[in-house]
């Protein structure tokens, strides 16, 4: 997916990420993680961004998180929230649930 | 942790007016800060008695006045004010933010996902880009440095021969000098010409590497006004200094130069401030004296009054052939102008006091 | 990860409103015990956080276990463009029930029936599988409410939205008197079509007085809940459709004298000397249930 300005999804409140998604032309996916669970899940956290960044087809961007406790499946709402705004696009691909 | 729930209202101001700016006025003084004309848009969270619980402002880039109620911290306000502000930032195409803060609200902010750039005793400036710092230094830096690295930092608005003559002074006196042009676009000559002159001008210095002082050098990032008025000269002196100082560490500059300012009683307490600073990082602070004509020294601000009063052909004796070929061209002068009379005082005073001499 | 196919009869006491940009409030709503969960997507998200609060909600389908709960969402209404974005999100994601704002006729749910079947379709789920309730939320839809509880098999129940209801009439929200026509229609609308009756929120969460006095008062025209916004209300309301042990006894009592009178094959049933009809009956069997229900509920 294409990423055409920087965009921002999400919250700094307790239990939630605040994702910013800068486009880049090159360089790949580069992370910026500050967590307030840092040592216990600061891998985990950047391995969900990094996947769902692939899964939307993004090569290269500057990824900021600020992450307050999110839960996986948050992290995965705020970067996908992120993404789509910074592609300026809306045509989602839902999935059927696992 | 105090969980705030119900009652607790959020208002963004773009900026705040009135009443509601006279509270917020109030709130800060409380806080020991002082509200800044250039906020562009203000949050606060008010309690269920509509006091102000908490608040935090932007300066286009810049996060100033943030504040919580000392008996309301913890509670996870700033990071709701900071979410506020970031989410404007990036509706209005603003990239990355900074911050000013006091040095004991580092790690507050750290939590907040903002890094620190360079600080004092009573100043930090952070950034929210953890290499930004470093990335910005990394662009400036050039593989031909080699030998004594000096450094000269100026507004140029526009280049004069003063300035000429202060480069090749500079260059003179080291190896490799990097000329760093101020980025911060509020003088009547856009930044980007600003340094296409300078860089015409001093093209045939072999040893000069012509660079942008970003958002970090004599930016308006790097005035942190709203601290009390009687310390906000010598703060943000102190700030930028210490800005400087991890710059030079990076670069290898071991000299900054400076012309000396017989007029200007602010750039000559900066000029001191540096005088006292600077040899604690390894850095020599290297003072020339200005080009005189006709017994003063040639000053920009003179040529840009020449150039407003349509008098632009006088300025060839005290211009550089690149600056003056700039003003021959009809529609930069116009561009000029309109700059110049959009300007406001305040900002004259700021071009003048960062530089443009 | 949660059960596909929705339920058409459970208990449904407590409907608890999650607000559904909130990641905190989505984790925790596992825990408050109420009966269904409710995330919303209308009013209590800002028209610039739409989108983020479909991912939030769809990723949380898709992931959390709920265990036995019923996962409702609040959809927007249609007209506004976002609800059929909405169902395309939440459907595929495992939503049992969706509740639809604002409905005014029967068409609305038809409508609305008509974009969850088109959606099931394309992604491999079976149709029907998919449960709506509509909730009721003008002067209008409360004229309609007999027509809409009928306008399709999918609906588990019609609720009141008292907010919006009252402004459309002019008045506000008072002592329950101004909602005491629109609840006497939504209740035999639901009773008539045979699906659930469910009553608005209490908003003033610390009037607790106030939110027991309603409850008994819904409880009592027949309603099968209520929505809930702060998980406090839960247990006040829940111990409020929880039999008392003597009723519960009686019910036992009335069950037991009929199954020894069926054993008897006597027509004629009396229970410490009173007739026991068809209606008595009913309410044993009801009242046990429900017992039932609280009992497995609280197990969970």
């Amino acid at each position: 997916m294409e990423l055409k300005k920087t965009a921002v999804a999400g919250t700094m409140e307790s239990s939630d990420i605040m994702v910013t998604v800068e486009p880049r032309e090159s360089g790949g996916i580069v992370l910026e993680l500050t967590s307030s669970v840092m040592k216990q899940y600061g891998r985990r956290i950047e391995r969900v961004i990094r996947e769902t960044a692939a899964e939307l087809g993004v090569e290269h961007a500057l990824i900021c998180a600020v992450d307050k406790g999110a839960l996986d499946c948050t992290v995965r709402a705020r970067v996908s929230a992120a993404i789509f705004r910074a592609a300026e696009r809306e045509n989602i691909t839902w999935e059927v649930g696992k | 942790m105090r969980r705030i729930e119900y009652g607790y209202e959020l208002c963004a101001g773009r900026p705040f007016r009135g009443q509601a700016q006279a509270e917020l006025r109030a709130f800060l003084a409380e806080a020991e800060l002082t509200y800044d004309p250039g906020i562009g848009y203000s949050v606060v969270i008010r309690d269920e008695a509509g006091r102000i619980a908490a608040a935090a402002s932007l300066d286009r880039d810049t996060v100033k006045c943030a504040a919580v109620r000392p008996d309301l911290q913890g509670s996870g306000l700033m990071a709701q004010l900071i979410t506020c502000l970031r989410q404007e930032a990036v509706s209005r195409g603003i990239r990355s933010l900074f911050l000013y803060t006091k040095p004991r609200n580092r790690r507050q902010f750290a939590e907040l996902g903002f890094y620190e750039v360079a600080g004092t005793e009573e100043v930090l400036l952070m950034e929210d880009r953890r290499g930004g710092f470093a990335a910005w230094a990394a662009g400036i830096q050039d593989i031909r440095a080699c030998g004594t690295v000096g450094c000269l930092a100026a507004n140029c608005n526009p280049m004069t021969l003063g300035h000429r003559h202060l480069i090749e002074q500079a260059a003179a006196r080291c190896d490799t000098l990097y000329l760093l042009v101020v980025s911060e676009d509020r003088s009547a000559v856009p930044a980007a010409h600003r340094r296409r002159i300078v860089e015409q001008a001093a093209g045939d210095l072999a040893n000069v590497i012509v660079a942008e002082t970003g958002r970090y050098l004599i930016s308006s990032a790097s005035f942190p006004d709203y601290f009390l008025k009687e310390r906000a000269e010598a703060v943000w002196c102190g700030l930028d200094i210490a800005v400087f100082c991890r710059l030079a560490r990076i670069l290898g500059i071991s000299r900054r130069f400076v012309g000396t300012e017989p007029l200007c009683p602010v750039t000559a307490a900066y000029n001191r401030a540096m005088a006292a600073a600077l040899p604690q990082a390894g850095v020599e602070l290297v003072e020339l004296a200005r080009l005189e004509q006709n017994g003063v020294p040639i000053s920009a601000t003179a040529v840009r009054k020449l150039i407003a009063d349509g008098r632009w052909q006088e300025i060839k004796s005290l211009v550089p052939e690149a600056a003056y070929d700039y003003f021959s061209e009809e529609e930069n002068r116009r561009l000029f102008l309109q700059r110049y009379q959009a300007l406001t005082v305040s900002d004259q005073i700021v071009a003048q006091e960062t530089g443009g001499r | 990860m949660n059960e596909r196919r929705y339920e058409k009869d459970r208990l449904r006491r407590s409907m608890m409103f999650v607000p559904g940009n909130h990641p905190g409030m989505i984790a925790d709503s596992r825990i408050y015990g109420a009966d269904s969960i409710m995330f919303d997507l209308e009013d209590s998200v800002s028209l610039a956080e739409k989108d983020a609060a479909r991912f939030l909600v769809y990723q949380a389908l898709r992931t959390l276990d709920f265990g036995k709960k019923e996962i409702v969402v609040r959809i927007n209404d249609l007209d506004s463009g976002l609800g059929v974005r909405d169902l395309e999100a939440i459907i595929p994601a495992g939503v049992h029930v969706v509740r639809l704002p604002k409905t005014d006729c029967p068409q609305d749910v038809i409508d609305c029936e008509r974009e969850i079947a088109r959606i099931e379709r394309a992604h491999g789920i079976p149709v029907g599988a998919v449960g709506m309730m509509a909730a009721i939320e003008s002067a209008n839809g409360v004229l309609n409410a007999r027509e809409i509880a009928c306008a399709s098999d999918r609906l588990i129940g019609i609720a009141l939205g008292a907010e919006d209801y009252v402004t459309d009439l002019k008045t506000v929200r008072a002592d329950g008197t101004e909602l005491l026509f629109a609840r006497s229609m939504i209740l035999h609308a639901a009773r008539s079509a045979g699906i659930a009756a469910l009553d608005t929120v209490y908003s003033d969460v610390n009037n607790e007085e106030g939110f027991l006095a309603e409850v008994e008062l819904i409880h009592k025209l027949g309603f099968d809940g209520k929505s809930v916004i702060n998980p406090r209300q839960i247990q006040p309301l829940h111990r409020a459709f929880v039999p008392g042990e003597k009723d519960l006894r009686r019910a036992y009592d009335v069950i037991a004298a009929i199954e020894k009178a069926n054993a008897r094959g006597s027509g004629v049933i009396s229970l410490n000397g009173k007739m026991i009809d068809r209606p008595i009956v009913i309410r044993a069997r009801r009242l046990i249930a429900l017992a039932e229900a609280d009992r497995i509920a609280r197990e969970e």
